[in-house]
């Protein structure tokens, strides 16, 4: 990795210094209340169902929430900062006057939301731990499930919110697409719930994929989708987007 | 219109305006000056009833404002130091929905608000935007939102603080309009020309208290002399002429850069000067302004 | 003369509808903004109602009837829906007025007063909630989610709920100094969306937490509502609506006060 990248994402690092305290919700809390909150309610009536593979309800939503947490604080982290960035914050603008390339503003903005979505998920990894719900050996590869769930978002998310025209587009990428793909993405109940017209939908999204390969790793269950095949579409998500962010940021810098 | 006895204004232990008394009859035109932190939006903002004094009496178009205030605001025409636009709404909008904050029925507060912003000339951008206007267009919008009741008092904090010639000038003229149709005027100012061509009356304010009042011409008899001379020699420190210049008129100004000699008779204080066997690099007689009185009253000190 | 009469007559009552106004002519072209709150609820209800209701089949009430798991979350949904409109309105949409756009400073410097504005924009959220709550319990039925004509009267028991939320949100608002303490407050409603009752009866809950439970608005709010569309009357439901009235009205109160304190500086 180049100096530049890593002296951007110091940037960022350093404005987090400064805005932590409002992330604890959102990124550490949220999702212990979800296991603590739905366990208690819906796991009365499930635990132990076929449907969710004989498992606690609890430990069937830990790995979906591990992997749609590090996806939803990634990319929230790159809707608004993204998009300020060269507007109201104007943060490129002094960095641009730096000897970074754009590549190195991006990388280094994409590397801190990547980790920041990847530090929440650690977090919740150790509560999930602490809660014994933990139940194989290839759990750590969890962790990395999230990650690359992360990876596969940040890209994408990048693109719509440099090239997004105004403020209310955010809004709409918030509700529209990060609050459904956590909603149906198999973190709460199985894809076989839902109509099976809708479950190709689910099949291109990368939190689906993600949170089956999160599940499989903590329950010690093979995936419904062969892994290559999973990780196979993470990594078109990942490539892809962040090509489409390269030029989204190449675009709003020259004009 | 309005009196005032002994208003006072504290934010904590720090105290904005100190006791003042004023009274404006109707149909005047009456302006506080006053460097900033002086105290004029203070109190600006308690007669415009949206600041409750912590002290002393005030009465406003016969009312009380402790106790009136809706009744007293619904007769105010308020242009307050930061526009205050609605950046939500169009400029006709932002006039129109005024209007009906004061109950004002909407087809009359249309017309109202056409005719305003033909009146500040701004009615070619009746659809745009507040944020897409200039500083002076904001200021003339807020002026035209400020008579939408047809108020019987106009108070302008800083109308023209920030704004171009051709601006200024635009402002001034329309304000003219609005005394000459008899409306009671109250304005803040730190522009000594704006006061001398506005206000019948002004008082200035300085550290929360009134220093002087009058009648522009008044304030420059009581506080300066009629003519003042500025002289300046070839040196780096002007204040050795101090000691040399002491009599030469009946006051004298040492400043940095030049010396003021404050004189009933300029010619005559010139030729002292000469006969003292001082030669300045020059030498300017001028009528004393506004201005003079202003830094005497006020200090040269930088207040901010 | 005559607007002076007019105003002195009026200056004891309410002026709310200036501020709707405004509102209304900011909002006239946003209504994609409603219809993607809607959604947000329905999303919800369809995820966590209808998906998670897959999985548990049927529930069993406390008086021992059964209902589908989805029958059970929907009216619970509805409550959140009319809680999350009533805040963000009250909340975020206030604060931005009162702190960036410093718009109610040029609004009282006309005859509107604190309580006027003040009432104006908890009337503005409750008629964007009560969009949102028609349009949900117009789904509900169609997805045969409530099948009795008790289920009209969850409409003016949502309308209550914003209400209450209203009073509370304007109430938060007073005290917020900056956007981080945002999170704090949406922090406390998630936490109230989870354990009030909205995913399983709170008789399944250890009693500490019931008692909890029951300082709750929204748990009365989802009693209320729930009860109305399971068609399940009783005279509780007078105790449910009492208390969201009283949590309102007492926030309001508040609410008003403490805004008069910070615009009238
Ligand atoms: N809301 C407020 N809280 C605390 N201090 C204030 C407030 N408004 C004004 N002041 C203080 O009161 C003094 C007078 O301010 P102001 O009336 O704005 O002066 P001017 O308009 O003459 O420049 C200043 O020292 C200012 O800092
Ligand atoms: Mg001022």
């Amino acid at each position: 990795m180049r100096a530049g990248t890593l002296h951007a994402f110091e940037h960022w690092l350093l404005n987090y210094k400064r805005t932590w305290h409002g992330t604890l919700f959102s990124g550490f809390l949220l999702p212990v209340l979800f296991i603590v909150g739905l366990g208690m309610a819906v796991g009365g009536y499930v635990n132990g169902s076929s449907a969710i593979g004989g498992v606690d309800y609890v430990a069937f939503i830990a790995p979906g929430l591990l992997a749609s947490t590090a996806f939803q604080i990634s990319s929230g982290e790159l809707t608004w900062p993204v998009f300020a960035a060269t507007r109201w914050g104007s943060q490129y603008k002094a960095m641009q006057a730096s000897p970074l390339s754009p590549g190195e503003i991006l990388n280094g903005h994409l590397l801190y939301g990547l980790l920041r979505g990847v530090s929440s998920a650690l977090f919740f990894f150790i509560v999930m731990a602490v809660f014994g719900l933990l139940q194989s050996a290839w759990a750590p590869l969890a962790l990395l499930a999230a990650a690359a769930t992360a990876a596969s978002v940040i890209g994408a998310t990048y693109a719509v919110s440099m090239s997004a025209k105004h403020e209310s587009a955010l809004s709409m990428v918030h509700r529209f697409a990060i609050l459904p793909l956590t909603l149906f993405s198999a973190v709460f109940f199985p894809l076989a719930q839902l109509p099976s017209y809708i479950q190709p939908l689910a099949w291109i999204s990368p939190v689906w994929h993600g949170v089956e390969l999160s599940r499989a790793a903590t329950l010690g269950v093979a995936p419904p989708w062969p892994i290559a095949a999973h990780i196979g579409v993470l990594a078109v998500w990942a490539v892809g987007g962040w090509y489409a962010a390269r030029r989204s940021l190449l675009k709003k810098l020259k004009v | 219109m309005i009196s005032a006895r002994g208003l006072i204004k504290r934010y904590g232990d720090h105290t904005a305006v100190d006791g003042i008394d004023i009274t404006v009859p109707k149909g005047q035109a009456f302006g506080f000056l006053g460097p900033n932190g002086a105290g004029k939006s203070t109190t600006m903002r308690m007669i415009g009833c949206v600041s409750p004094p912590t002290a002393g009496e005030l009465r406003i178009l016969g009312m009380d404002a402790a106790t009136q205030g809706p009744a007293i605001r619904a007769r105010l025409g308020v242009v307050p130091q930061d526009d205050t636009l609605d950046t939500e709404l169009n400029l006709l909008e932002n006039l129109v929905i005024y209007a009906r904050y004061f109950g004002i029925k909407y087809k009359v507060a249309r017309e109202r608000a056409r005719e305003l912003l033909d009146f500040v000339q701004l009615s070619d951008r009746a659809e745009s935007k507040v944020e897409a206007l200039s500083g002076g267009m904001r200021r003339r919008l807020t002026i035209a939102r400020s008579l939408i009741n047809e108020p019987d008092l106009v108070m302008l904090d800083e109308p023209t603080t920030g704004l171009d010639p051709q601006a200024r000038h635009l402002v001034w003229e329309r304000l003219f309009r609005l005394k000459k149709r008899g409306v009671t005027l109250v304005l803040t100012t730190h522009y000594m020309d704006e006061a001398e061509q506005l206000c019948d009356r002004l008082v200035v304010m300085d550290g929360g208290k009134i220093a002087a009042e009058g009648t522009p011409r008044q304030l420059i008899e009581t506080h300066v002399t009629r003519e003042v001379v500025e002289l300046r020699f070839n040196t780096e420190d002007h204040s050795a002429y101090a000691e040399k210049l002491d009599g030469a008129a009946e006051r004298v100004e040492v400043l940095p850069d030049r010396v003021l000699l404050y004189t009933d008779d300029g010619e005559s204080s010139v030729s002292e000067v000469h006969g003292r066997g001082l030669s300045p690099a020059s030498v300017l007689e001028r009528r004393a302004t506004l201005e003079d009185v202003f830094l005497r009253l006020t200090g040269r000190t930088l207040v901010d | 003369m005559a607007v002076m009469t007019t105003l002195a007559v009026r200056n004891k009552g309410l002026r709310p509808a200036p501020m709707v106004e405004r509102n209304y002519a900011v909002h006239r072209h946003g209504w994609i903004m409603i219809i993607s709150g809607l959604l947000e609820s329905l999303f919800y209800l369809f995820s966590l109602g209808v998906g998670v209701g897959a999985l548990v089949k049927q529930i069993e009430l406390p008086g021992g009837r059964m209902v589908d798991y989805a029958v059970f979350v929907a009216p619970a949904m509805l409550a959140n829906a009319a809680m999350n409109a009533a805040v963000a309105e009250t909340t975020f949409n206030v604060f931005g007025k009162l702190k960036w756009m410093k718009l109610y400073d040029g609004v009282l410097a006309t005859p509107m007063r604190p309580r006027d504005v003040a009432a104006g924009e908890i009337t503005w959220a409750l008629i964007r909630g009560a969009i949102y709550s028609a349009a949900f319990l117009v789904v509900m039925a169609a997805l045969g989610l409530t099948d009795t004509w008790w289920a009209v009267l969850a409409f003016p028991g949502s309308v209550l709920i914003g209400l209450t939320f209203s009073g509370i949100g304007m109430l938060a608002t007073t005290y917020f100094r900056n956007w981080p303490d945002f999170d704090w407050m949406m922090a406390f409603i998630f936490v109230m969306f989870l354990f009030s009752g909205s995913f399983a009866p709170i008789e399944n809950y250890p009693s500490w937490l019931q008692w909890a439970v029951y300082a709750s608005p929204l748990y009365h709010g989802i009693e209320l509502l729930r009860a109305f569309s399971l068609g399940d009357l009783s005279p509780m439901l007078l105790v449910h609506a009492a208390y969201l009235a009283v949590v309102g009205a007492v926030c309001m109160g508040f609410a008003a006060r403490r805004l008069s304190k910070l615009l009238y500086k």
